[in-house]
């Protein structure tokens, strides 16, 4: 097993004449066994950092480097980095045994050797059962986990899986993501994530790599995203619904300093010591963000101090919970509350929520001011 | 304006996709039907469009036999996954087209098109092209042709689905606030739960062949007609333990729960609430399959109640009042060992074992257990669920 290291790394790509920025600057190291998710939406670079990684794809510039070791210039077999897809790429004619034996006796592992390691491999993905099956006779979910095997048996320096759950139907998912957690646990092989799914990367990876517009926005575990996202792009991809976010204008009086919302009778309270860092930047205006998460229809207890009035716009049963959309003046949000909630269309409310709880960004660069 | 009526519809013959499916819609419904992929939702828009010919079966909008009619004769319009722009067409032109088809007059499409990309928050980008927008832009664009069409009923499928989480969160609210949706009928596709129970006012859940069940988001999602249905709305899915039926001392049942494949342990028992006794006693069988919401299992530590179920941030009494309902406060409680616990942020998971039978619970975020940590779960025996083990229908209605 290997750490993984980028350093400056860019991927520029030409078409028709003109350059395209897929990575940019592009700085992120992976400890010798760590679980990193890279996630973004389409298009962000997480795919072409990916293959960078793997050496499916030139380096514009910078550094990829194994252990310390630069692998810019080797090819992908001799980086020793396995790979799983979102298509499965079995082979048809082969038993799933087959399948899973295929990579050793490509290395030349003796026929003994080879059972024992599938063997193992079967029982930790729980494919004893269905070894001498072909892939046609299984279900996607099972197809994935021998596509899943066949990577792993190999023992690779690195371990990179491209979107493979995305085909995996919603309620066999989450079975999924224990599986891998528990074979990540088992076996602590580094491991390279790429997904656009908050959820899978959330659940699976140790520490989770932000991207967005070719541009790493953040790195970490999912606490540190989830409290306090670097920027607005980070608090807006990173949780659902969405966070809340309000054009606001610092007002300061008797000592205490709030956030007017504008275009709305909205006011969020802030907790002291935020309040005195937004009035060290000198602005007057600041980006506001709470999660529906963070706005409850009870009040008086786990610190939820203050309140805002709103009428409900839409109430969404989904099953485990019930999404509100309220409004106030031109600001439309979102709070999440119990099941049971009948709260009607244009029924006042009043939501209660933690002052610790608002985020604070500069309304020029997007970043967390508190 | 009309209801669109949909009799013995078939398609296929040996296996069948569509099994003699009967479905009516209202005029000014939104019906939603939600299925795992590769069962034959699209189909089913596809064969009301036009698109396809049904083997058998009568299609009836506003009382209008259109079985046999080409898709441009119905008045139907639909919006497909894919979008289906016209790439070398501006998003204003894309949208028009319809009503150029219509051969409406060119102030009239103006209007019309002016109005419904105001609407939809698109109407800055009507000169440029599809390959030129984002996803949710096209959808968005999408849309605007449908309903430009002023048909009489409206076919989505999957409009929303693979867009990100900002994106789709508005427009379901704009599904929610479209007049224009809300005056005729109609039918919309998903995989995706949330988004069903969200919008539909009446739902159908499909599996192979046809519509299993109908109803609206809270009747399917508390009172699921069959594992099938509870499988399928709830993430994480819904537990799924059988278990054998044991008549205890007095009048009271228990349900045995057998240990899960080849984990040992002794099992659990747990009581079966008075509300569901008759049911199940007069049922005559002696197996069932339980099924266990992750959020109806709290998890509690120290004797403090840690989860809360979905609510974020709720914790302490206020939750396990909410879920039990019309609950008395102690549920039934019982020892577990954690396996696993993923905090998502707004929910935690955890993976815990309970005698050898495997649980998922829902619980508040921001908790930490340690694997292999011994907590105690709660649940209230009334929130549990009973089906048949061999035809996988309710037993507890």
């Amino acid at each position: 097993m290997a750490s993984v290291s980028l350093t400056g790394v860019n991927k520029i790509y030409r078409s028709r004449g003109e350059a395209v920025h897929a990575v940019r600057d592009l700085d992120l190291a992976i400890a010798d066994g760590e679980f990193v998710a890279l996630l973004g939406p389409s298009g962000c670079g997480k795919t072409s950092t990916l293959r960078m990684i793997v050496g499916l794809e030139e380096i514009t510039s910078g550094e990829i480097a194994f252990d310390g070791r630069r692998v810019n210039e080797l090819d992908p077999q001799r980086r020793n980095v396995a790979m799983a897809f979102e298509t499965y790429a079995l082979y048809p004619g082969f038993t799933v045994a087959e399948n899973l034996a295929f990579p050793l006796e490509v290395m030349g592992l003796p026929e003994a050797k080879r059972s024992v390691r599938v063997r193992e491999m079967a029982a930790m993905l729980r494919l004893e059962d269905i070894l001498d099956q072909t892939p046609a006779a299984l279900s996607g979910g099972q197809q994935q986990r021998v596509s899943l095997g066949r990577a792993l048996i190999r023992e690779p320096a690195a371990f990179i899986l491209d979107e493979v759950m995305s085909h995996i139907d919603a309620h066999l998912k989450f079975r999924m993501l224990f599986d891998l957690k528990r074979i990540h646990r088992d076996l602590g092989r580094t491991t390279i994530y790429v997904t656009h799914d908050q959820v899978e990367a959330l659940a699976l990876a140790d520490r989770v790599a932000v991207m967005s517009q070719a541009e790493l926005q953040q790195v970490g575990t999912r606490n540190e995203l989830y409290h306090h996202p670097a920027n607005v792009f980070v608090a807006d991809f990173i949780g659902e619904p969405p966070t809340n976010f309000f054009a606001t204008r610092l007002e300061s009086s008797g000592g205490t300093a709030r956030l007017r919302v504008e275009d709305s009778e909205l006011v969020l309270e802030l907790a002291p010591e935020r309040a005195a860092r937004l009035a060290e930047t000198g602005d007057a205006r600041f980006i506001a963000g709470i999660r529906p998460q963070n706005l409850h229809l009870e009040g008086g207890r786990d610190g939820r101090s203050a309140s805002v009035a709103a009428a409900v716009a839409i109430n969404e049963y989904v099953g485990e919970q019930v999404i509100l959309t309220l409004g106030n003046g031109a600001s439309v949000f979102r709070a999440l509350a119990a099941p049971e909630t009948r709260a009607a269309r244009g029924e006042p409310v009043r939501m209660h929520y933690a002052p610790r709880d608002v985020m604070v960004f500069s309304e020029s660069t997007e970043e967390l001011i508190a | 304006m009309a209801d669109l009526r949909i009799e013995g519809l078939c398609k296929g013959w040996d296996f069948p996709v569509i099994d003699r499916l009967d479905l009516a819609v209202e005029e000014g419904e939104f019906f939603v039907v939600v299925g795992p992929s590769g069962i034959g939702k699209t189909t089913l828009l596809r064969l009301v469009a036009g698109l396809e010919r049904c083997d058998a079966g009568r299609i009836l909008v506003g009382g209008r036999d259109v079985t046999a009619l080409p898709p441009y004769r119905r008045n139907v319009a639909m919006t497909f996954e894919s979008y289906a722009l016209y790439p070398h067409l501006s998003v204003f032109e894309n949208i028009a087209s319809p009503l150029r088809a219509q051969k409406r007059p060119r102030s009239e499409i103006e209007t019309t098109v002016r109005q419904v990309t105001d609407m939809l928050r698109i109407h800055e980008l009507l000169e440029r092209r599809p390959g030129e927008i984002s996803g949710g832009q096209k959808q968005r664009t999408a849309l605007a042709r449908t309903l430009v069409a002023n048909p009489e009923v409206y076919l989505l499928d999957e409009p929303i689905s693979h867009l990100d989480a900002r994106i789709r969160h508005e427009l379901r609210q704009q599904f929610h606030d479209l007049e224009e949706l809300r005056r005729v009928a109609t039918l919309y596709v998903t995989h995706d739960y949330a988004e069903a129970l969200s919008l539909g006012d009446r739902i159908g859940v499909m599996g192979a062949g046809g519509l299993v069940q109908i109803g609206t988001a809270r009747e399917l999602f508390e009172r699921p007609g069959s594992l099938f249905v509870a499988q399928h709305l709830g993430q994480p899915s819904i537990n799924v333990v059988e278990a054998k039926l044991r008549s205890a001392p007095g009048d009271a049942l228990t349900c045995v729960a057998a240990t899960g494949d080849g984990q040992g342990g002794e099992g659990l028992a747990i009581p079966v609430a008075d509300a569901h006794r008759a049911a199940l006693l007069a049922g005559g069988i002696d197996t069932v399959t339980l099924g266990i919401r992750p959020q109806f299992l709290s998890v509690l530590e120290n004797g403090a109640t840690a989860g809360a179920g979905a609510h974020a941030g709720a914790s302490g009494e206020a939750g396990a009042g909410r879920e039990g309902q019309s609950a008395p406060l102690h549920g039934f409680e019982f020892d577990a060992t954690v396996e696993l616990y993923e905090p998502l942020g707004a929910t935690g998971v955890l993976l815990a074992d309970a005698g050898g039978v495997p649980l998922t619970a829902l619980t508040a975020p921001d908790r930490t257990f340690d694997y292999g940590a011994r907590v105690t779960l709660r649940l209230h025996p009334e929130t549990l669920l009973y089906f048949d083990p061999r035809s996988g229908a309710s037993l507890v209605q």
